[in-house]
């Protein structure tokens, strides 16, 4: 009876360690991710400290791609030209998203590559672009790029990006253009023909496709050609002649095909 | 001029649907013709005696026959203001005698509102639309001669055949002569000329000779509008007509033209040599709201329907409310997103646009208050025609300064914040030209109106051009979407004053017959 207690025990011991050790090594596996942090302040704007904030709020995009954060303090291209640039050298053509501080040009520019691209797509870079560059023109970048990675994150987690100020344009915008819409159509329905200016125009068009004129008031018309003149023609060179123009080049392949927002600050 | 029944002595009425005189009381029913084989007609002179009903609300005449009331005035919509009194009027020497009925007036009207939004809806009410009342309007019928001459012309033809421009000199001489019979003129100043080309054309083959017994059981509009307003147009009108066949008849040969009127008035030597009243059914149906009236008006021979048709303001706001929260839907789930220098500077553009059309509709509220089209009103301020190069001119430039602050406005999409200023500078002095041409309108109508939208505007445009020329001081966002929310509001300004005077433009003012000087012209 001991002994198939024991041999019980024993065998509940080896199922919950065989539940257990594949549950662990999943979770070793979720801790693992593939994408990683990238922090690269040549402008020197962030403190050491400050870096260690920072990272601790882009780790938060891990589990949907990688995160970089650069600043520059020269630039010879532009911004989004640069941030492309490092995003291909970071990370290829892998999920990410980057955010570029270009003290040169003063320019903040987000861009987003692969699954985050989908999310945080150009219309949403521009928007939290939007929400951030007050913090870079008064020199608070870490708040400037903390609030940015928050607000990806906060997008990748399926929540909202608040853009109050392109709400109250949409709204207003709406209003307008609603009943002007409408206005128009009301306008195209009740258009009449014959308006006040031309009103005697169309009885004189009455009266000239009636019996009113009679055919006979110009009986006839004879022409007498008096003189001919004769000239090479020339033709003229406007238009559409030309030949064929740079019609744009393809990519190499391989090339960065996210998007991305920016504002200046 | 009752007309009565040969068989009880009953009051007879025109049967529209029977072509035919019917007796109300014993259903006796003959053609005009028949009835005039058995009832002479006296005639001494030119004029003949009716009842003439005066109303006065308005001023406006309407005469009817014998033992023929008439309840309320046509024009004004006033009820129990009718002076009557015997006057003679001009006797009319031919009459299209009605051919649509009342049913086919009402019909016609009920199918062409459907087709309409925002139909207040007594305007779809039965007994309203029972209100609908056989008029016959008078016309002047005027004749113009064309002596016979011969003319010359200069002509010239440009073509291109094969590697060569050939360039022609002609001798044009055009032989001319001859009479343009009858051209059509609106002969009562109560009615608009507006409406009168609406519901044209008469077919002047289906008239009759002038017969009275036509008029039974509808009634006649008087002859208010003098001759003398539309001679000179007959003229002129004729001598037109003269020139385009000159020119038709030449072919691909440009024949050079007097252009000044006067050289071609003299070159014709058209000459107005008669002229006569002729009566055109027409059914009339008016509505009434305080100071405005609408009227619907249907040829009573071709059925061609003309309406004013007011907007319902409760449906339109209405639907207005939901069609902006769609669209307030939409436009946030739109992946885009302008940047708010780039809005800003559209936003003045569309602003200006919008003043400009409520300009324009209170231009064409003036015009028509001061029934500056409307030449059978003597009394009113008539309009100078503009050369059409300059109207043109005008009008291209206007465009090309849209154009402009269009691609300056697009030019901020690029991050540069230099084109802001200059986009709010060309709005800002296009609405200064808008606001004095505001003023010159608002002075000539009734309710003066669009100041506040047009001084909103003004405002936040100076400021966009301040901000705008200096964007080193102003480097926050938050200025440019202030900017586009001025704009917008001022935008929505002009939305609400155009809706709001829109029932004002197609609607009529209640027409004031009495200080019209066209009446006194006539013969009556």
């Amino acid at each position: 009876m001991l002994a198939r207690k024991r041999f019980l025990s024993a065998l509940l011991c080896l199922v919950a360690l065989l539940a257990v050790l594949p549950l662990s090594a999943l979770a070793e596996e979720a801790g693992e991710s593939p994408y990683r942090v990238v922090i690269e302040d040549q402008a020197e704007l962030l403190s050491e400290a400050e870096e260690g904030t920072l990272r601790e709020v882009m780790e938060k995009v891990l589990p949907y791609g990688n995160a970089a954060f650069v600043s520059v303090s020269e630039n010879y291209t532009s911004a989004e030209r640069l941030a492309e640039n490092k995003f291909m050298e970071y990370f290829g053509d892998v999920s990410g998203a980057l955010l570029l501080i270009d003290m040169d040009n003063r320019y903040i520019q987000l861009i987003a590559d692969g699954a985050v691209y989908k999310t945080v797509n150009r219309t949403r870079c521009n928007e939290i672009t939007d929400n951030i560059y007050t913090y870079a023109s008064k020199g608070d970048y870490l708040s400037c790029a903390s609030k940015a990675f928050e607000q990806v994150t906060r997008l990748l987690e399926g929540q909202r990006v608040a853009a109050p100020f392109r709400y109250v344009t949409n709204a207003f915008l709406a209003i307008c253009l609603a009943l002007l819409g409408n206005f128009a159509l009301v306008s195209l329905q009740r258009r009449k023909k014959v308006t006040p200016e031309n009103a005697l125009n169309v009885q004189v068009a009455v009266n000239a496709t009636g019996a009113a004129v009679k055919a006979g008031a110009v009986a006839a018309v004879a022409l007498t050609m008096l003189d001919q003149r004769r000239t090479k023609h020339v033709e003229s060179s406007g238009g559409s002649r030309g030949g064929g123009g740079f019609s744009g080049g393809g990519s190499s392949g391989g090339g960065f095909s996210g998007g991305g927002g920016g504002h200046r600050f | 001029m009752g007309i009565k029944c040969p068989n009880c002595g009953g009051g007879m009425v025109f049967d529209v649907e029977k072509r035919k005189l019917v007796c109300a009381y014993c259903d006796t029913a003959c053609t005009v013709h028949e009835y005039r084989q058995n009832n002479a007609a006296e005639y001494v002179n030119d004029n003949y005696s009716v009842s003439s009903y005066r109303c006065k609300n308005c001023g406006a005449e309407l005469t009817a026959p014998e033992e023929q009331t008439v309840a309320y005035c046509s024009y004004c919509g006033g009820e129990a203001m009718l002076q009557q009194k015997q006057t003679e009027t001009i006797r009319p020497k031919r009459i299209i005698p009605f051919i649509k009925t009342k049913a086919e007036a009402i019909a016609a009207y009920e199918k062409a509102v459907k087709k309409v939004l925002y139909v207040p809806k007594e305007l779809k009410d039965a007994s309203f639309l029972e209100g609908f009342r056989g008029v016959y309007l008078p016309y002047w019928n005027i004749d113009v001669e064309i002596p016979p001459k011969e003319l010359t012309f200069k002509g010239t033809r440009t073509y291109t055949q094969g590697k060569y421009d050939y360039h022609e000199t002609y001798d044009v001489k055009a032989q001319i002569g001859g009479q343009v019979e009858g051209a059509v003129y609106d002969a009562s100043s109560a009615f608009d000329d507006t409406l009168a080309a609406q519901i044209a054309p008469f077919d002047q083959n289906g008239s009759r000779a002038f017969d009275e017994a036509y008029l039974a059981g509808f009634y006649a509009d008087k002859v208010t509008a003098s001759p003398e307003v539309y001679k000179g147009l007959a003229a002129e009108q004729a001598t037109d007509k003269v020139f385009e066949n000159i020119n038709k008849k030449a072919g691909k040969v440009t024949v050079s033209v007097p252009l000044s009127k006067e050289k071609r008035r003299e070159t014709i030597g058209a000459k107005v040599t008669g002229e006569r009243v002729s009566l055109f059914p027409v059914w009339f149906l008016t509505w009434r709201r305080k100071d405005r009236v609408a009227y619907s008006v249907m040829n009573g021979q071709s059925g061609k329907i003309t309406m004013d048709l007011p907007v319902d303001m409760k449906q339109f706001f209405l639907f207005s409310g939901i069609g902006a929260l769609v669209l307030f839907l939409v436009l946030s789930l739109l992946p885009a997103f302008l940047q708010p220098m780039t809005m800003a500077a559209l936003c003045a553009v569309l602003l200006v646009l919008s003043g400009r059309i409520l300009n324009g509709e209170l231009r064409h509220i003036r015009l028509q208050e001061q029934h500056v089209y409307d030449y059978g009103i003597e009394g009113g301020k008539k309009a100078k025609p503009k050369g059409k190069a300059v109207s043109c001119l005008g009008a291209s430039l206007v465009w090309v300064v849209y154009g402009l602050m269009i691609l300056l406005a697009f030019g901020t999409t690029t991050g540069s914040d230099g084109t802001v200023g200059p986009t709010f500078l060309l709005a800002l002095i296009c609405q200064i030209v808008l606001t004095v041409k505001l003023i010159r309108n608002a002075a000539g109508m009734r309710n003066k109106t669009g100041f506040l939208p047009t001084v909103a505007a003004l405002v936040v445009l100076a400021l966009g051009v301040y901000v705008g020329i200096r964007p080193e001081v102003f480097p926050n966002d938050a200025w440019y979407y202030g900017l586009a929310c001025g704009c917008l509001l001022g935008i929505l300004l002009n939305a609400l004053f155009t809706i709001g005077r829109y029932n004002d433009l197609v609607t009529r003012p209640v027409p004031n017959f009495f200080r019209r000087e066209g009446a006194n012209n006539a013969r009556s």
